[in-house]
């Protein structure tokens, strides 16, 4: 098995913004935004979650240690 | 019943329901009509029950008006949010089927067994084929109302009601056949291709116009546009030209390269077809022949193709080229053209092989009268001057032609004989107006030069020298008698005769088929016309294989008829060729739309249709064309016609232009569909049709549809709306600003003279649609106008205090009587009194918007329906219900709920919903699981020891993604990834044949983890799911990758970006699936048993509905004997004596089997989670019994307050509406009031002041209107701040006012103020709000109206119960609008006084709702638990309660037997059959010791690391 990577792929200036979603309300935002066709920013990728009460803050600093350059937290 | 039953016989076998009757006769299926909120929650509750319910909707989709709502009061919550998990818990459920476009026609049989005949309207959309993907929109050029976005905004012809609806297909819109399409021999959809051309769309509009005819070149110069006499547009203006704009469109077509066209390939070598003469008819038969695989010959006898077309209509109207390049189009496909080449013989042409023939000769023989000299050298014939010239043969004519005749071919000749230099003279035996030609053709011979001779008779032509004419012999006439043809018949006129020098005649009176080919022996029957004898539906001629078309039958007819007739006899022969009967099929036909004037004026009024002439042509002037050939008309230019386009009504809204099932992936658009009727037997029905809302233009003072900026309330509501048509900006619609200053007027359609009722929603409504906007825009300035504030219910005195006080909304006791509109501004005047001003001075204020709070009411629909149906209805439409059942209809086991019943908001209509789905389960229980099915699936593999192969599945669906990511490229990143073992792509992943492919590939391919890179997993998880179900992986080991809704959607301008980030979702959804492990689900036996805390009338309503399904109930009641507050009450409300009641309950309680009724007990502790508690009842003697129950229903009741205020409790005359009922009970005519006494009731006393206690102003007004009744003599006198009397008890009021009872209006800063000394006459001083006076009352009585409130040991109660308070002390359900009878722990109801104040009926609906949510557990024998729960690593836990505390849920709880870390006793444990999965417990958890299945610490972060650090990948996935 070959993993490689493609440069393009990973560009290291690439803004990466993490948003944790609640499936009931954000993430549903989320999908109705897209069938509305509103733009946004194409760094923020969305972590579906069964509810914010689920994020905690060490997976928070985690993100961050990770190299997230923003976190959401949106519920 | 019904008048539109159909014999059983009719019922299609196959659509027709296996039924398996129980052998007590009744069925285990149940009807639900109308799926809004209250249709979803009687279908969810009864199909969770067992039963099989059919949801019936007349619209597209399911959803009703609260998906039109932009937020939801109390709670400000988003009402999509609320009811999209409905829509798709109602769409997926295996036991409801969902009717769409249906309607209920008849029902029959009764009670447990009825029969219904169901009536589905066809939506032109495969609902099984189509997946969402809005390709068709995108191409629809029919643009209609918006009716979701209730006008506001535009849609097109095929559409989804709303983006979340269910069932998540499109539909189309059709109101019938166009006009102009109907007119139309050939069936033209004028419409649709004038809608195209509107769009700048020319070779889809050309497109459209062939499919039907295959001369739009022609048609568009020089048919007769019957169309065009049929357009509904000339009862506005004038009809759209629509012969033009065809033109216009085929010659822009035409200017680009001709495209070289493939010939069709011949499926039937040996079946070939002759077909005699190649004009239009012959030409257009060739065509559909050929298409349908079949060789075809024609055979023409002219050097040229075409026929009339091209030897009959002259160059300046219709150009050669024109009509060679549409022949050629035909001839390309394969036809072999035989010009030159005459048949004699049709003997002979089957002996050649030829196995059907068409004749399609046309009308080629001129017509000579019978007058003397019509043969003479210098006498003409039309068809053959006009054949000559146009093959350049050109006569010598002289100087001076007559043309007699003045039809269309009179005018043809006359104008070429002009431009052959002659003077031509039109000679006419009748008045210009008898004339057929068209009004144009004689406008251009005249501009042309030439005379016309009307009235006019040839009677004789005389020969002049060689072969010219000296003239001829003429007569005048005048109309005589009206002949055959409708028109006055020309007399000679006597002693009229006169000469008419010319040189040459030609006739122009008529034309005939040359059918001397035909011997008498060929078999081919001749009539006496000189026509063809066919038999008029197949064309078929009298000898076999023989057919005949087109002039040859009719006689000589339009070109559009030829090609029309070429169809037709193309169908035929066919049909023949394939041994078929000729006859077709009759299809059912649409209606022709019609537009009423009325209908029209209504559509100027409100700016859909703006009165505009046709755009004209252009002409060459006559001086420039006499001398020429060339063509006299010109066509549009591209913005004229576009321009004219646009003044096209859109009769029939779609058109079939067919653009859609072009567009269409999945072949899912079928324009053929047909209306259905099945038949259903079911055991039960209930009708939740619904309401619409008042017709606000009917109201016509307040100038909607007029006003610009005068909008509804469900319109704001749109406005509000983030996904509505301004994206949730408040903008008026005049010119599109945010306006400054807004009034509500409420009661625009309720509480006047044609609506008795209040419709009960809008005061709260207004009141948050005002909250919503000023959280928008705090700086608006908001007034509402209201004549009383009617928050009744839970939260809602809260929520209006709010408004007023936080949010600054301004409320005017006052009712708007007309709005003015300033014209230019648009700003609108209102004309009120002023509210600081004592004397209520009227001024006059300027808004620039004002909303109107239109009120509910009963649609045509709705009571059609119930007429057709036979259930009772009141005046007003509302349901006429049985009042001991409240919610059964006039016909047992027919049942009304929600605003059908009377007007109400959400919460109710779902008590409603439930109640009746509990009163169905409690007679038909012993049918459960009878009629349902459950989906099986194969035996789970194990496959937790085996190495992670994954595969990839990513969609393109349709051009939603694939128009903005590279899937190809995305698909070949995926495929080399870690463990990815196959990757690929399809067109629609979730389409039924790509979902079997699916399971297909893991059973192939042995996938044990799958990725579906697609859409949203809240709508297609679960989908997906059951397709790796279907190959035996457990549905945890499976992640979507949302590529479109996220990503192809929202970066649509930047496909790079979209592709990178597809790549970036999927990698994470990679990592985060290879991690997933199969979650297991346990069985938990359910105890089928019920525990009903309190014995008053929800108590006992609710331990009946259970106890009658079978399920043991022990009702507890803590006093001696059973009614709770129904003891207290005595004078009926209506027609139902409340003791009588008390009495019924009473009897069935005591008889009821399976009851155990504990008096003189209270539950002392309870235990366990749904399914399985335990609880203690602790008897008077107090003795103890444990009992085991799967649910539990709180109905513990509540209390009239006696507080203090106003001297309660101090002086015998001053009495609660309780004390003032108990006492009329006992002495109705109250003998110790004097005579002419007077009596004062106070309302809104005490805790009343801070909640609206509901049913206090009902009762005072029930008491008011009992005492006026028996004692007329006295003066009853109700202070109050609003009467809040609702739905139809707003008659009640009117009915109490009618009897003299005087109302005063008090506000909070100026109650009423009691000023009695002891033992003296009673003294009250109150401020009226209307006079701006000071009134003192000195009352015989004087009656307060004391507020429900919750009984004192409420605290200890929710404790023993873990349940939750609100913060009057009241039940707090799990959601106030969609779980209004759960608590938030499962398990556990709650009914009646101990949830809010009520009235009885709603107590007993509201006990009948919860007996039915807790059906639904004990209807099971065991609850699943397990999936995506929370679980305890015991080892680990310290014990330290966090988790018991955090959880919402209170599932958590410390076993302390169970060792924790370092083996000290005392761990959380959470039971996963009550576990909500929200991970609250998990995040704050200190010692990390519990984890949440399929969203664990370690998945999430695997998710991140994929995003971060791709180059971690293979590690991370190790």
């Amino acid at each position: 098995m070959q993993w490689s990577i493609n440069p393009v792929n990973n560009a290291p200036d690439q803004t990466q913004i993490v948003a944790y979603c609640c499936k009931h309300c954000a993430y549903a935002a989320a999908d109705l935004a897209g069938g509305l066709r509103m733009q946004y920013p194409p760094s923020v990728k969305i972590i579906e979650l069964p509810c914010t009460g689920r994020m905690d803050v060490l997976s928070l600093l985690e993100a961050f240690e990770q190299g997230a350059d923003g976190i959401m937290v949106a519920g | 019943m019904g008048q539109n039953s159909i014999p059983s016989s009719s019922i299609d076998p196959n659509t027709a329901a296996p039924i398996r009757i129980n052998p007590n006769g009744k069925v285990g299926s149940v009807l639900v009509v109308g799926g809004g909120i209250s249709g979803m929650q009687s279908a969810l509750d009864l199909a969770d029950q067992g039963f099989k319910v059919y949801l019936v909707e007349k619209e597209t989709a399911i959803g009703g008006k609260m998906a039109q709502l932009d937020k939801t009061f109390p709670t400000n919550d988003c009402a999509m949010c609320n009811i999209s998990p409905k829509l798709v818990e109602t769409g997926r459920h295996p036991n409801i089927e969902i009717i769409t476009n249906g309607t209920i026609h008849h029902i029959s049989g009764q009670k447990g067994n009825f029969s219904v005949q169901i009536w589905q309207e066809p939506r032109y959309i495969d609902i099984e084929k189509c997946v969402a993907c809005n390709d068709c929109v995108e191409v629809c050029p029919v643009i209609v109302p918006d009716v979701f976005n209730e006008d506001l905004i535009q849609r097109t012809a095929v559409f989804k009601e709303y983006p979340q609806a269910i069932p998540n297909a499109l539909a189309i819109q059709k109101a019938g056949v166009a006009p102009c399409r109907d007119a139309c021999p050939t069936g033209q959809r004028a419409q649709g291709y004038i809608a195209l051309i509107r769009e700048g769309r020319w070779d889809d509009a050309l497109r459209v116009i062939k499919m039907d005819n295959p001369f739009p070149g022609i048609c568009g110069r020089i048919c007769n546009h019957r169309c065009e006499d049929a357009c509904n547009r000339s009862k506005v203006d004038e009809p759209i030209d629509i012969r033009a704009l065809k033109r216009y469109v085929t010659d822009k077509v035409y200017e680009n390269p001709r495209e070289k066209i493939e010939p069709v390939e011949i499926l039937y070598p040996d079946k070939k077809v002759a077909i005699i003469g190649a004009g239009p008819c012959g030409l257009t038969a060739a065509q559909d022949i050929i298409n349908d695989g079949f060789p075809v010959t024609i055979f023409e006898s002219l050097p040229v193709a075409g026929g009339m077309l091209r030897v009959g209509v002259p160059e300046y109207r219709l150009p050669a080229e024109i009509v060679d390049r549409e022949v050629q189009d035909i001839v390309d496909l394969g036809v072999d053209l035989q010009l030159n080449h005459r048949v004699d013989d049709l003997d002979q042409l089957f002996k050649s092989g030829f196995q059907a023939i068409l004749i399609a000769v046309g009308a080629h023989e001129g017509v000579r009268p019978p007058i003397p000299g019509a043969n003479l050298p210098g006498v003409l014939v039309s068809t053959n001057f006009l054949r000559d010239v146009s093959l350049d043969i050109f006569p010598d004519l002289g100087k001076k032609v007559v043309v007699v005749g003045a039809g269309d071919v009179a005018m043809d000749v006359a104008r070429t004989a002009l431009r052959l230099d002659a003077e031509v003279h039109v000679v006419y035996r009748r008045r210009a107006e008898d004339s057929s030609a068209g009004e144009e053709e004689i406008r251009h011979a005249k501009e042309e030069g030439i005379e016309f001779h009307f009235q006019t008779n040839p009677t004789e032509i005389i020969s002049g020298s060689g072969d010219k004419l000296s003239g001829m012999w003429c007569v005048d006439t005048e109309p005589g008698t009206v002949d055959k043809s409708g028109r006055p018949k020309p007399v000679p006129v006597p002693e009229s005769k006169h000469f008419l020098e010319c040189d040459t005649v030609i006739f122009a009176v008529g034309q005939r088929a040359g059918l001397a080919f035909i011997p008498d022996d060929a078999g081919v029957g001749i009539t006496d016309k000189n026509t063809i004898a066919i038999n008029p539906n197949t064309f078929a001629a009298t000898r076999e294989g023989v057919f005949a078309a087109g002039d040859s039958i009719f006689g000589t007819a339009y070109v559009i008829e030829a090609i029309s007739s070429g169809h037709t006899v193309a169908r035929s022969i066919v049909r023949y060729l394939q041994g078929k009967h000729l006859e077709p099929e009759r299809k059912p036909p649409l209606p022709v739309v019609e537009l009423s004037h009325q209908d029209l004026q209504e559509r100027i009024a409100r700016g859909e249709v703006e009165r505009k002439p046709r755009v004209p042509l252009p002409e060459i002037d006559a001086a420039d064309r006499m001398d020429n050939f060339n063509e006299v008309v010109k066509g549009y230019d591209e913005a004229s016609a576009m321009e004219e386009a646009a003044r096209c009504l859109a009769c029939g809204i779609c058109s079939e232009c067919m653009s859609c099932v072009f567009a269409c992936g999945t072949d899912a658009i079928d324009h053929d569909m047909v209306s259905t009727e099945k038949t259903i037997q079911v055991g039960g029905i209930i009708l939740a049709p619904g309401y619409k809302t008042y017709p606000a233009e009917k109201s016509e003072e307040f100038g909607f549809g007029r006003f610009p900026n005068v909008l509804t309330s469900i319109q704001f509501e749109r406005l509000l709306s983030a996904s509505g048509p301004t994206m949730g900006h408040i903008k008026r619609p005049s010119d599109g600003v945010l306006p400054k200053k807004i009034a509500f007027l409420q009661c625009i359609g309720s509480r006047d003279q044609n609506h008795s009722y209040c419709s009960s929603i809008c005061c709260m409504a207004a009141t948050k649609e005002a909250v919503i906007a000023k959280e928008h825009h705090p700086e608006l300035d908001i007034h509402i106008f209201q004549m009383d504030m009617r928050s009744f219910s839970k939260g809602y005195w809260d929520y209006f205090k709010r408004a007023r006080d936080q949010y600054g909304v301004h409320y005017h006791h006052c009712r708007i009587s007309g709005i003015l509109e300033e014209p230019d501004s648009h700003n609108l005047i209102l004309r009120h009194p002023a509210d600081s001003d004592p004397a209520n001075t009227i001024i006059h204020e300027t808004f620039d918007m004002v909303v109107l709070s239109v009120g509910m009411e009963i649609s045509d629909d709705v009571r059609i329906l119930g007429q057709q149906l036979g259930i009772s209805l009141l005046p007003e439409g509302f349901s006429n219900c049985q009042k001991g059942s409240p919610l059964e209809t006039n016909l047992p086991g027919v049942y009304a709920v929600g605003p059908f019943r009377s007007p109400k908001d959400i919460p109710e209509s779902v008590i409603e919903a439930s109640g009746a789905a509990g009163v169905i389960s409690s007679y038909l229980s012993d049918v459960r699981f009878t009629e349902t099915t459950t989906r099986e699936y194969p035996i789970e593999q194990d496959i937790s020891c085996e190495p992670p192969r994954i595969g990839v599945f990513v969609c393109h669906c349709g051009s939603n993604i694939a128009g903005y990511i590279d899937v190809p490229q995305v698909t070949e990143y995926a495929a080399a990834m870690p463990f990815v073992v196959h990757a690929e792509s399809n067109l629609y992943s979730c389409s039924q044949d790509s979902i079997k492919h699916i399971t297909e590939t893991i059973t192939e391919q042995n996938l044990n983890r799958v990725v579906v890179a697609s859409c949203t997993p809240l709508t297609h998880q679960p989908l997906f799911q059951d397709s790796i179900r279907d190959a035996g992986l457990n549905p945890y080991l499976f992640e979507m990758a949302n590529i479109r809704n996220q990503c192809s959607w929202v970066h649509s301008a930047d496909d790079q970006a979209a592709t990178l980030k597809a790549k970036e979702l999927i990698r994470m959804a990679v990592a985060k699936v290879n991690k997933h492990s199969a979650q297991e689900t346990i069985d938990v036996p359910v105890q089928k048993n019920a525990l009903v805390v309190g014995g008053g009338a929800a108590g006992i309503s609710a331990a009946l509905t259970l106890a009658e399904q079978g399920f043991p109930v022990h009702l507890v009641e803590k006093d001696d004997n059973l009614g709770g507050q129904l003891r207290n009450l005595h004078i009926p409300l209506n027609e139902y004596d409340p003791q009588q009641l008390l009495k019924d309950l009473r009897i069935k309680a005591q008889d009821q089997k399976g009851l155990t009724t504990h008096l003189n007990s209270t539950v002392i502790s309870t235990s366990g989670f749904k399914g399985n508690f335990t609880s203690q009842i602790e008897s008077g003697d107090g003795g103890i019994t444990s009992i085991q129950h799967g649910v539990t229903i709180l109905a513990t009741g509540g209390e009239e307050y006696r507080g203090p205020e106003y001297g309660y409790g101090t002086d015998p005359r001053i009495l609660t509406q309780q004390d003032l009922e108990e006492r009329l009970s006992k002495d109705s005519t109250l003998k110790a009031v004097p005579l002419n006494g007077s009596i004062v009731m106070i309302q809104c006393v005490g805790p009343a002041e801070e909640y609206c206690s509901r049913i206090c102003c009902t009762n005072a007004l029930k008491n008011a209107k009992a005492l006026k009744s028996s004692r007329p003599d006295l003066q009853i006198h109700i202070l109050y701040r609003d009467i809040r009397v609702y739905g139809l008890m707003e008659q009640l009021y009117t009915e109490v006012r009618d009897l003299g009872v005087l109302f005063f209006r008090y506000n909070d800063e100026q109650k009423p103020d009691l000023e009695t000394p002891p033992g003296r006459v009673l003294q009250i001083k109150s401020w009226d709000l209307s006079l701006g006076k000071q009134i003192k009352f000195e009352p015989d009585l004087l009656v307060l109206s004391m507020p429900v409130i919750p009984h004192s040991d409420m605290n200890n109660l929710a404790n023993r119960f873990k349940v939750s308070l609100d913060q009057d002390g009241f039940f707090l359900e799990a959601h106030v609008k969609l779980r209004p009878v759960d608590f938030s722990s499962e398990g556990i109801y709650m009914a009646g006084l101990a949830h809010y104040p009520k009235l009885i009926e709603e107590s007993i609906i509201q006990a009948q709702a919860a007996a039915s949510r807790a059906s639904i557990i004990l209807s099971q024998d065991t609850l699943k638990a397990g999936g995506s729960v929370a679980v305890v690593a015991q080892g680990e836990c310290t014990g330290c309660l966090t988790c018991v505390r955090v959880c919402p849920f209170e599932v958590p709880i410390i076993q302390s037997e169970v060792p924790g870390v370092g083996q000290t006793l005392g761990a959380a444990y959470v039971e996963p059959a009550i576990c909500q999965g929200c991970g609250i417990c998990v995040a704050e958890c200190p010692a990390q010791a519990i984890d949440l299945m399929h969203y664990t610490d370690s998945q999430l972060k695997a998710k991140v690391t994929a995003l971060l650090h791709p180059e971690d990948l293979t590690l991370l996935m190790l």
